[in-house]
């Protein structure tokens, strides 16, 4: 029956669902309408996802496409981002010679202390590198999965995902660098 | 053997070979060059931290009630499709009426439409408001959940069946007390009439209560597992009201903890809110003393 095997299959992934709308919207409130009408859409359209595809990545694409098409009328410009000095930040940290971790941020900051920063640091990255870091490192999702759910070229995610990496290590280093940890 | 200028062309492939998405010879050559440079190791080594700490930071967690009213909005938009499909066994948007295009021209302020066009469009109008519109009126009707309608039913009877299974009570006391309840009194709500009374193991409580020629009641269930009714939701503090309306009334829900409360009334939704509010205290008092079994004493 469509309800129970929706219910089984597409609503366990509520909580990803919810906590990407959180990272889009910025607004709890927002977030809960976004998470509900991302899943009364799929339901409508159920009969069309395909069985042997990743329920989850295609809930994702819904959510993706309702917050564009609900809750962001105008398109924001991307951010630009001074990579030149990432670079030379990355450079100067291998180059330093010391063990790279020495910056080891983890093991400076306590867990509770880490993890608000790492999710500052995450809200605070320009969303086209924001959104890749969360959809493969936090949730799990393949290049290709993720290229589906962004609408973007394969090529595009590796190179974003790589540089967004770097730009959260740059930030989250030189974080615990001005509180002193490091 | 590599030189440094290898390192540009490989760099931007790091993050993929930790992700395991580079594959064949294009992933040899990488992780050869990997292998042999110290500067690309340790970019490795980077993009893996920060993997690995996007990855164990702590999600955010949806809130509890978000999948009940996601549930029942799909139960209620399911009854809803079933109820037409059984009248229609089409949807009603691709309804389409098939013409010829017609030679003859509409009159110049017509001008792109044919009268054909006009007839399909009069007759589609006349469906929509002959068939589909009374049809979503009564699908609106037979959508009322079960617990509005047992609800409805009991204020109207004076009875307390069980709004959730049916069950007739036995076993029955009533009386009529009063209580002091600070906050009530002056929004002109008279004493209460009370009827405790059970069903099988379990106990209910029917409260009416009079505000100025107007009945309110108040159902308490003691309850293991409820499904919560579909409908309108509002947020109350932290409580999760499920609102609906049945024969005029408005129906009340909600829970807190293993205890079920359903209020029924003709006032207004605004006014029961407040009531629900101001009666908070009073209807613990009554819980408590029906759970410790002193309510009567």
């Amino acid at each position: 029956m469509k309800k129970k095997e929706f219910e089984e299959t597409a609503l366990p992934h509520i909580d990803s669902l919810f906590n990407f709308a959180l990272k889009l919207t910025g607004d709890a409130g927002e977030s809960e309408d976004l998470v509900q009408e991302t899943y009364l859409r799929a339901y409508k359209f159920f009969h069309k996802y395909k069985k042997d595809t990743y329920i989850k990545a295609w809930l994702f694409s819904i959510l993706r496409n309702t917050f564009i098409n609900i809750y962001r009328k105008k398109k924001k410009e991307p951010e630009s981002v001074d990579f030149h000095s990432v670079e030379q930040f990355i450079g100067q940290v291998i180059e330093s010679g010391s063990p790279i971790l020495q910056g080891d941020i983890s093991d400076a900051l306590s867990k509770d202390v880490l993890d608000d920063e790492v999710k500052a640091s995450l809200d605070a990255l320009p969303e086209e590198f924001r959104d890749v870091i969360l959809l493969s490192d936090v949730e799990g999702f393949s290049y290709r999965e993720i290229a589906d759910i962004l609408k973007c070229p394969e090529g595009t995610i590796m190179s974003r995902l790589h540089r967004g990496r770097k730009l959260l290590y740059k930030n989250l280093t030189e974080y615990a660098k001005k509180r002193g940890y490091l | 053997m590599f030189f440094k200028t290898d390192c540009k062309s490989v760099n931007q492939y790091i993050s993929a070979i930790l992700d395991g998405e580079l594959k064949g010879r294009k992933a040899d050559r990488v992780k050869n060059h990997i292998a042999g440079c110290e500067r690309c190791r340790k970019e490795l080594e980077i993009v893996k931290l920060s993997k690995s700490l996007s990855g164990e930071a702590e999600k955010e967690k949806s809130p509890f009630y978000l999948k009940n009213r996601i549930i029942g909005l799909i139960e209620e938009r399911e009854r809803k499709e079933s109820f037409i499909e059984r009248f229609f066994p089409f949807t009603p948007l691709e309804i389409s009426i098939p013409y010829r295009k017609s030679e003859v021209k509409a009159p110049s302020f017509l001008t792109g439409f044919t009268l054909k066009h006009v007839y399909t469009a009069s007759a589609v109008a006349a469906l929509v408001l002959l068939v589909i519109v009374p049809m979503y009126y009564f699908s609106d009707r037979v959508s009322a959940s079960p617990i509005a309608v047992k609800s409805v039913n009991n204020h109207l009877n004076n009875t307390i069946v069980d709004i959730f299974d049916g069950q007739m009570p036995s076993g029955s006391t009533e009386l009529s007390r009063e209580f002091e309840v600070p906050g009530l009194s002056w929004q002109g709500i008279g004493s209460p009439q009370v009827n405790l009374r059970y069903l099988k193991e379990r106990r209910v409580a029917y409260i009416a209560f009079d505000k100025n020629g107007h009945k309110l009641s108040l159902f308490i269930f003691d309850i293991n597992n409820l499904k919560l009714p579909e409908g309108r939701i509002i947020k109350e503090g932290d409580k999760e009201i499920f609102i609906e309306t049945f024969k005029g009334f408005n129906v009340l829900f909600w829970r807190e903890g293993n205890m079920g409360y359903s209020m029924v009334s003709d006032l207004g939704g605004d006014e029961m809110i407040r009531f629900m509010k101001y009666g908070e205290g009073y209807i613990n008092q009554i819980q408590k003393n029906i759970e410790s079994g002193t309510f009567f004493e």
